[in-house]
């Protein structure tokens, strides 16, 4: 079975987004990347799908959060990445989403899908149902 | 942090805002969203003289005259909303501000605020005559939706409720904008004012993150109350929402119903009223139907919300990896 792990800030919004699949319940793991520097880093020993929102890009670039990028630096989380997600916000024009596409493009897995801040009922439910579906496929590819 | 009493009155009868001064300390952070939110908006900053709008005066004269009318009769209600929130909006929430810290990206809200309301200024003297200018500006002032509009705002502005005001300040940001943000789009999708489109888009990246932070803090405002009165605040965020937006379909009528445009400007209101409530932590009100904006507005917005992200909903087959971006993350070290 799959896991997924995601980064949420302060605001929760991706959180809350994680909540609403209710992944748990359907018997996958679920991990949270710390928000703070001195909580205990994060290693993974499964395959996972990353979720991350992306911050408002911009002049200064910095759309992966930090603590994000300090999870993928590690070698070990980043060899059982298979695919990304990225939340985000139109507004931010070409910077939309591009969390996903840099995480996506680094470690060379699937961008699977965006969606906006909190996403909608429609959202919540093609990724439920599409994750359900890639980890079926991804489970019978030999390790 | 200035320290508020509560109907503290100076004996000259103006507000008195002080009542002792603590200097700020950006190295004790409450809530790192501040620092966090600061850093982003200083990054982000930007002045109007950067945009080469002068590049759009032949653009300009391709325009009927309904369409200038229309296009400047836009511009000063988006100026009104920017006047409001720089001196009025963001203004209001610092005396409700939790930190210190809170407090002054308040105060760079409200300067930016003042920033766009000049940017369109700078647009018109650009591109029209003071006479058309003037008569823009009448207008606005006569057109009874964009006051009532304004009327509604302030209402909470001035209003006793710290949430309430934050309320009204998120659908201000994240909502009442777009009835205006619409056109500057269509004539970018059509190769039209593609320059002051450009400025209008550094406009609407503040407000996105104008909304979220306000948003973020009326969210944190909320954890400090009862169930019952979070119900409350959640019912007449609603409430709020559809007077403003039976408001907002009478204003797009008065402009865009001459050119045809107002049910396509109303499917650009609903999807951004959703993310106005999604900034708010509530869910999106409108079903799908009804905010599945113009694609080539959408994408004059943002050019890669079209590209269609979604692997999904694929037959399986495609593996699909992300285009290669230029990162600036430098301190990516794989």
């Amino acid at each position: 079975m799959g896991s997924l792990v995601y980064f949420s800030s302060a605001s929760d919004n991706t959180h809350r987004f994680v909540q609403r699949l209710g992944l748990e319940d359907r018997g996958h793991t679920v991990h949270r990347i710390p928000l703070r520097p001195k909580d205990e880093f994060l290693r993974v020993d499964e395959p996972y799908v990353l979720m991350v929102p992306t911050y408002g890009g911009g002049n200064e670039g910095g759309a992966v959060p930090r603590q994000v990028i300090k999870f993928l630096n590690d070698s070990h989380n980043r060899s059982l990445i298979r695919g990304v997600i990225a939340a985000g916000n139109t507004n931010f024009g070409e910077a939309y989403c591009i969390a996903g596409d840099i995480i996506s493009s680094k470690c060379q897995v699937p961008y699977l899908y965006a969606f906006e801040l909190l996403g909608t009922a429609e959202d919540v439910e093609r990724v439920r149902d599409g994750l359900g579906r890639f980890w079926q496929r991804q489970s019978r590819i030999p390790a | 942090m200035l320290r508020k009493k509560k109907n503290d009155m100076s004996p000259t009868g103006k507000l008195k805002l002080i009542d002792r001064v603590s200097a700020i300390n950006w190295n004790r952070l409450d809530d790192d969203k501040d620092a966090e939110v600061w850093d982003r908006l200083v990054g982000n900053f930007w002045l109007p003289e950067k945009v080469p709008v002068s590049n759009d005066i032949q653009s300009w004269a391709t325009l009927t005259e309904e369409e200038k009318t229309l296009t400047m009769r836009v511009f000063t209600g988006l100026t009104l909303l920017d006047t409001i929130q720089g001196t009025v909006g963001a203004v209001s929430l610092i005396p409700d501000a939790i930190t210190p810290h809170e407090e002054a990206v308040y105060t760079n809200i409200a300067f930016m605020e003042s920033v766009h309301a000049k940017s369109y200024s700078s647009i018109f003297s650009t591109l029209c005559s003071t006479r058309e200018i003037d008569e823009a500006f009448r207008w606005s002032e006569e057109n009874p939706n964009l006051q009532r509009k304004a009327e509604i705002v302030m209402e909470y502005y001035k209003g006793d409720s710290p949430l309430k005001r934050k309320v009204a300040s998120t659908l201000l940001e994240s909502f009442l904008f777009y009835s205006g943000f619409y056109l500057p789009m269509y004539w970018s999708s059509r190769a039209k004012l593609t320059n002051t489109a450009d400025l209008i888009r550094l406009i609407i990246r503040d407000e996105a993150v104008h909304g979220y932070y306000i948003g973020y803090k009326f969210q944190k405002g909320l954890e400090k109350l009862t169930p019952e009165e979070r119900d409350e605040m959640k019912a007449y965020t609603y409430e709020l929402l559809f007077e403003l937006y039976e408001n907002e379909v009478q204003y797009t009528a008065d402009l865009y119903d001459g050119v045809g445009l107002t049910e396509d400007v109303k499917k650009f209101l609903r999807y951004n009223a959703n993310k106005a409530l999604m900034n708010l932590g509530y869910e999106a009100l409108f079903p799908k139907d009804e905010t599945d904006v113009n694609p080539a507005i959408l994408s004059a917005l943002s050019p890669n919300a079209d590209e269609n992200h979604d692997f999904f909903s694929g037959s399986g087959s495609s593996y699909v990896i992300g285009k290669a971006v230029n990162t600036e993350d430098d301190d990516w070290d794989f």
